[in-house]
């Protein structure tokens, strides 16, 4: 009986976190560029150990990257709570629906092809990275630079598990980052290992543009969820 | 040979056509999807032939033009890196 008290504790923090990170593996500009820079080695006929290690460091670069963000979003949700809760609740749930509409409307580009939404300056430069990257060191800072250039979609994510969990104690804060960092890089972690294994990037992006409607709707209707989900329990805890 | 004009997408400056360029661009699709060096190079040959007669009743196009004539042939050799060529953009 214990055991199942314990479960119905933890199960409402996993069942956010589940959503939280399938939301954020949904985002497509890391898997994107990872097909970029697949697609540049594979042209530079690089073998696929040497493929492997790019695409190694890269996803390397996004995961500690997303878990950087994470620690910061808990550590600056800790703060302003501390200062006024009750604004940093009111932001934290005007920005999750605001992402989950830009997500539907904005992220992901109308027609045919896998294009993101993504300010051109920036487009252009992480294009130019992708075609230029050589070195383990360069394909880490193109896998963070890829994280940081997601932060305005990934905030909704991030501040939910910020949010849901800012009652844990500061010392489970790395682990809970790491794990998600690591749960959220998993597609990436299937798409190089794929692409390592000889199959072509040009089967990735069909899957992608196929999937593309499934992703875009799913991530938003969870986003939603989630936020109708942690409204209830926090009616629920104050009652 | 072809005296059109090039628009670039973003910057919208025109520069004489290359060549060269849409060659290498093309190679470079088709070895993405693994296609063997001779291979990438005929097809690219053939492809810029057909995009340089498309191109003899032209003044000025917009890489976008280019992109989509280029990709168009590039089906009938290469569908895979057709594909590619077309789609494979972080922004349209």
């Amino acid at each position: 009986m214990q055991n199942l008290d314990s479960f119905l504790d933890v199960s409402p923090f996993a069942l956010i976190l589940l959503g939280a990170v399938f939301v954020h593996a949904c985002f497509q500009l890391s898997v994107s560029v990872l097909t970029l820079l697949s697609s540049h080695s594979i042209g530079r006929r690089l073998p696929n150990n040497r493929l492997f290690n790019l695409n190694f460091w890269y996803i390397t670069g996004v995961a500690v990257t997303i878990a950087l963000l994470q620690l910061g979003a808990m550590a600056t949700y800790r703060w302003a709570s501390g200062w006024d809760s009750t604004l940093a609740t009111i932001v934290t749930f005007a920005i999750i629906p605001f992402v989950a509409l830009l997500m539907v409307f904005v992220y992901y580009r109308r027609g045919r092809g896998t294009q993101l939404w993504l300010p051109r300056p920036a487009a252009e430069y992480i294009t130019t990275r992708a075609k230029k990257t050589k070195s383990s060191v360069e394909a880490f800072a193109l896998g963070a630079t890829t994280a940081v250039a997601e932060l305005p979609f990934a905030l909704a994510p991030l501040a939910i598990v910020a949010f849901a969990f800012q009652g844990f104690n500061s010392e489970h804060w790395l682990q809970l980052a790491i794990g998600y960092a690591l749960a959220v890089t998993l597609p990436l972690i299937f798409v190089a290992l794929f692409l390592s294994s000889g199959h072509k990037v040009s089967s990735v992006q069909r899957w992608r543009e196929d999937a593309k409607g499934y992703l875009k709707w799913t991530s938003a209707i969870t986003l939603f969820v989630l936020m109708i989900y942690i409204t209830v329990l926090q009616i629920g805890s104050m009652s | 040979m072809t005296d059109a004009y090039v628009v670039k997408r973003g910057t919208h400056n025109s520069e004489a056509f290359d060549p060269l360029k849409l060659h290498q661009s093309i190679v470079a699709a088709c070895l993405s999807v693994r296609a063997f060096e001779g291979e990438a190079h005929d097809t690219a040959e053939r492809v810029v032939r057909h995009v340089i007669s498309w191109l003899l009743t032209k003044t000025e196009v917009t890489s976008a033009d280019i992109r989509r004539v280029a990709s168009q042939h590039l089906n009938a050799y290469h569908p895979e890196a057709a594909y590619l060529y077309e789609h494979h953009q972080l922004v349209a």
